[in-house]
């Protein structure tokens, strides 16, 4: 088979199983996915473990003197799963001149965007923070240390709280309204671990880390669920709710959430803590574990294979941890008249207490367990000489129960430390998301940026999804093989 | 290579740097954003619901006045009007008098008891009878003191010092009259006293022992020792005040006179008639109780003054006919048995008077505004029988009077008026963004009766703006339930009707200046398809389910 044939079979392959697999969801925060292929980076081994580095060792991190401070390595991300600011501001032109204008000043624009919307709306963050990174070769198997400050954090909303009163129950699109998955998310937990590449073959090499995570802060919503149904024949109301959430958090120690039926009143407790931050970030009580697994292969000269998997673990959350469940139903039929009548009855006070009686809170202090977000990648690239190569990658990322996929197309320079990449990454719904990246050397001291989207600099009011890296490595020795292929 | 790459990357990011504020800037100034917002919705609510029946409102109004509404044996209903016509107790009506008793021992009565012998001289006045003031044609055997403030106030120039015992024979307690004995002593020749006691409590004083009705003796004894002169000079004398006030009784036997008094005038309004416009109402079997409780021993004559029933919508008054009237017909308290000196039991009675023995009946018929009257009575009437009465301290009488009336009956049409506020001056921002209100009001009657319901909304000047249903049809909004063998089943018997009713932003561009809204309701019993029409009873399970549920169109076009 000729080379260009087995170029063809490879991207084939990579794009056919990325076309499959890129169904659900769209954008993500992303340890940046990039960064891949640009093997001069030390980073890139997060992604896959069985990176072939071409330098001998590496160290770098925000606790190394100086070079951490002025540079920190920081990888920051921004992401909103549905919409972006144009999508709701914009520029009619026309009457309006130079003026803006909210989607919502127009009945069917409104609708239109409110209907484009996903049924569940995330706006994302996440910020890793490098405290501490170093890898060294030692024969055949390449080691590396790490830690890492993880925070992940988000706020979601359904789509129908926007639709409704655009719409109203009455003429509702749908025979529900479901306003589930409202509400917030956040993870944060810092993570040692330690890796291995081995070079098995020149043509096959695998790797894997262990990781030890620890739990600082979460607050997890399980379940949000409510539903709100209206009867067309007698208006009624009905609400089904069901919550699941929970959290572990510094601040406010929740004892006592209950409705008290013979008070008729809903019963909360709770006392604010001493916060001591210290205290916070040497909580290592919340511990977990993950792992990292990756190969590259190279079934033949020039074409190379990776395939990995990422944070592959949970944390189990034990220490400061409240629980707050409720499940029930609420019929709301109306104003009662009787009550109505009654002075000493307070209406609102009643329904609330209804309300809360019907829900059956229920809260504990027992622990739970979180995944962590979980990533899959399956690439490949072609390269051109040693230096410059062109790359495929599918990236998967499981996040709030939702598999997110991407794929990304790049091209890629790796030389002694120094690396560059052009990317274009395609998302369902997001197309435009053209990534740059760059790592220069100057002796032993590395230093890099990147973004999967440089289009959002140039065109902010189209930016779903903004990651930014940027860091710096002290960069030693060289793999003592290096073979140039020229074209 | 390095050459070749910086001069690729190196453009493309002089272009970026370049390109990246022209293209940012536009679309974030947002000073020019226009906030403008524009949204219509649609909406279907619950409004409000509830079943009220007559013991929902009965269980609904406050505790005291739990008796306006009550429930006969077949758990009719019935409408009482309770009125005290007369509460007063003994000790509001006989006190007794402040008492002031004078003594006064000089020479004469030195010289009548011998002078000094030995050293000492003993003067005594034990025939000194007092008159204890009562009023006028009281004749008291006895009284049980309560309560009694006795002050003793001596002015003395007599320059002998000694004892002087001030005895009441005719006030004991368990045998033993009641004493006082003041050391005198006098200073440079004078001597004052002022005590006052409040030890009587408990004391009874009989008054049928003195020579005179209503009066006692108080027995002095004056113990003189000669301070060396041996003589009393005529100018020296002994002045002796006994005051007696705040005098209370625990009882009281004797004839206490006649009295006569009046209470009121008082009313039994009928406010909830007083939005009635016109029509009448045919009560069936209206009756008056009037339940005397009495605990005085004494006879008590007892009517009314007068008893009048206003009709201000129709202007007249009418006496109240059949009831007892002080001086044509009245009434006498039963007598309770006379347990003297022990407690005295009530006894209590009920005079009924049936609709047909008065005329309250027909002058309820035009639906009244109030009843006024005022009430006499007298105690002791017959001025021939001066019989000793008994009463204690906590005797009372009271007449309570009960105008029960059964809502039975019937009306071909009574019409209520009611203006309500309706202000949407103040802030009617409400209707910029409503745009059409339909409600659905869904009845169902288990009363036997129709109602038929009209608002109008006015301004400040009174002028007409709109109305709340614009249709005949509308306003008819409840029908009768339907009578099978004098009863309503609540279960299957109501009637049910749904009414809706539309609003849009024409009529609530009349309402902009909207301060009132005149209630207009009329209201008759079941009539029947053909015949005389019947009465008609309520009975307490009676009730009407009412369900209101509302279809609102919103469009919002404006600036936030």
């Amino acid at each position: 088979m000729s080379k260009m044939k087995q170029i063809y079979i490879v991207i084939g392959v990579v794009l056919g199983l990325s076309f499959l697999l890129l169904t659900p969801k769209t954008t993500m925060a992303q340890e940046g996915a990039n960064m891949y292929f640009l093997h001069s980076v030390p980073q890139s081994g997060r992604l896959n473990p069985a990176t072939n580095h071409d330098f001998s060792g590496y160290f770098g991190g925000l606790i190394v003197p100086i070079n951490g401070q002025i540079l920190p390595s920081i990888n920051f991300g921004v992401n909103l799963n549905s919409f972006c600011y144009s999508d709701l501001i914009y520029k009619p032109g026309g009457a309006f001149g130079d003026s803006l204008a909210l989607v919502f000043s127009d009945s069917i624009l409104g609708r239109k965007f409110v209907d484009g919307l996903k049924p569940i709306n995330r706006i994302d963050f996440h910020t890793y923070i490098d405290l501490l990174h170093f890898g060294f070769r030692l024969n055949d198997v390449f080691w590396s240390f790490s830690a890492v400050e993880k925070i992940e954090a988000g706020i979601a909303f359904p789509r129908d709280i926007l639709r409704l009163p655009l719409y109203g129950n009455a003429n509702f699109p749908d025979p529900v309204i479901d306003l589930s998955n409202f509400g917030g998310s956040v993870l944060h937990y810092r993570e040692f671990g330690v890796g291995a590449n081995y070079q098995y073959t020149t043509e096959l090499s695998f790797g894997a880390k262990a990781k030890v995570l620890f739990g600082m802060a979460n607050i997890n919503m399980a379940k949000t669920d409510i539903q709100w149904e209206t009867d067309p024949a007698t208006s009624n109301f009905q609400f089904n709710a069901d919550f699941d959430i929970n959290m572990t958090q510094p601040i406010l120690d929740i004892t006592d959430l209950r409705y008290d039926t013979e008070g008729d009143s809903l019963i909360f407790e709770n006392t604010e803590k001493d916060f001591d931050p210290l205290s916070y970030l040497m909580n290592m009580k919340n511990m977990g574990v993950a792992f990292d697994f990756g190969a590259t292969y190279s079934p033949i000269s020039d074409v190379t294979v990776y395939a990995s998997i990422t944070d592959l673990g949970f944390i189990r959350w034990k220490d400061q941890v409240t629980n707050i469940k409720a499940k029930g139903q609420f019929d709301f039929t109306g104003l009662n008249l009787n009550d109505l009548l009654d002075d000493s009855i307070n209406m609102g006070d009643a329904y609330i207490d209804s309300l809360f009686n019907m829900l059956d809170l229920k809260l504990s202090h027992e622990s739970y367990k979180t995944t962590v977000p979980l990533n899959v990648y399956l690439g490949g690239t072609y390269n051109l000489t040693d230096v410059i190569s062109f790359g495929a990658l599918y990236h998967g990322r499981r996040w709030f129960d939702e598999f997110q996929s991407a794929f990304t197309i790049s091209a890629n320079v790796n030389r002694k430390g120094f690396g560059a990449v052009l990317s274009y990454t395609a998302m369902k719904n997001n197309m435009d998301n053209l990534g740059f990246g760059v790592a220069f050397r100057v002796g032993g001291w590395q230093t890099f940026i990147m973004t999967n989207n440089l289009l959002d600099a140039i065109y902010p009011q189209n930016a779903r999804d903004i990651t930014l890296r940027i860091g710096s490595n002290w960069i030693l020795g060289r793999k003592k093989t290096d073979a140039a292929l020229l074209r | 290579m390095n050459k070749t790459i910086r001069k690729l990357i190196l453009p493309v990011i002089v272009v970026v740097l370049t390109t990246m504020p022209a293209c940012i800037g536009d679309n974030f100034e947002l000073d020019k954003l226009s906030t403008h917002v524009y949204a219509r919705s649609e909406w279907n609510i619950p409004v409000a619901y509830g079943k009220l029946s007559v013991q929902d409102i009965v269980d609904m109004l406050d505790s005291s006045t739990n008796d306006l509404i009550i429930a006969d044996e077949q758990n009719a209903v019935v409408f009482r009007l309770q009125d005290t016509m007369l509460s007063n107790t003994a000790a509001d009506i006989f006190t007794l008098h402040n008492q002031d008793f004078y003594m006064n021992i000089g020479s004469s009565d030195y010289d009548a008891a011998g002078g000094f012998v030995g050293n000492t001289v003993v003067i005594q006045k034990n025939d000194t009878q007092y008159p204890f003031g009562v009023f006028t044609g009281q004749l008291l055997d006895s009284i049980l003191f309560f309560n009694s403030d006795l002050r003793i106030k001596i002015n003395s120039n007599i320059e002998h010092g000694g004892q002087l015992i001030i005895t009441f024979p005719e006030v004991k307690k368990n045998g033993v009259k009641y004493t006082k004995a003041i050391s005198i002593e006098p200073q440079d020749g004078t001597f004052t006293y002022n005590v006052l006691f409040n030890d009587i409590k408990g004391h009874s004083l009989d008054l049928t022992n003195a020579n005179d009705p209503n009066s006692l003796f108080i027995q002095y004894t004056l113990l003189l020792n000669d301070n060396g002169s041996g003589t009393f000079d005529a100018s020296q004398s002994m002045n002796i005040d006994i005051e007696m006030y705040n005098n209370k009784y625990d009882w009281l036997h004797g004839y206490v006179g006649q009295f006569e008094n009046m209470l009121g005038p008082s009313a039994i309004n009928l406010d909830f008639l007083s939005a009635v416009s016109s029509g009448t109402f045919h009560l069936d079997d209206p009756k008056i109780d009037f339940i005397v409780i009495n605990s005085f021993g004494l006879p008590a004559q007892y009517g009314f003054d007068y008893a009048i029933v206003h009709n201000e919508r129709l202007n007249r008054d009418d006496n109240l006919d059949g009831v007892p009237y002080f001086l044509t017909n009245p009434q006498y308290l039963p007598i309770p048995p006379n347990t003297y000196p022990s407690t005295i039991s009530s006894v209590s009675d009920t005079v009924s008077l049936f609709g047909e023995e008065s005329n309250v009946s027909t002058l309820l018929f035009n639906l009244p505004s109030y009843i006024e009257y005022a009430v006499k009575i007298k105690l002791n009437p017959d001025v021939t029988n001066t019989e000793p009465n008994y009463m204690t301290k906590d005797s009372r009488i009271d007449v309570i009077s009960v105008l029960d009336i059964p809502i039975r009956g019937r009306t071909s049409g009574i019409a209520f008026t009611d203006t309500l506020a309706f202000d949407f001056t103040q802030d009617s921002s409400i209707f910029d963004i409503v745009e059409n209100v339909k409600l659905k009001l869904e009845i169902g009657n288990g009363f036997p009766h129709d109602i038929r319901i009209q608002g109008v909304i006015t301004d400040m000047y009174g002028t007409p703006l709109d109305s709340l249903f614009l249709t005949l049809d509308q306003q008819f909004i409840i029908e009768s339930g339907k009578i099978v063998n004098g009863r309503i089943d609540q279960e299957n018997g109501k009637t049910f009707k749904t009414t809706v009713v539309e609003y849009n932003k024409d009529r609530f561009d009349k309402w902009n200046t909207a301060t009132h809204i005149i209630i207009f309701a009329h209201y008759n019993t079941t009539l029947p398809a053909q015949g005389d029409q019947e009465s008609v009873i309520y009975y307490m399970d009676y009730g009407v389910d009412v369900r209101i549920s509302g279809e609102i169109v919103i469009e919002i076009d404006q600036h936030l």
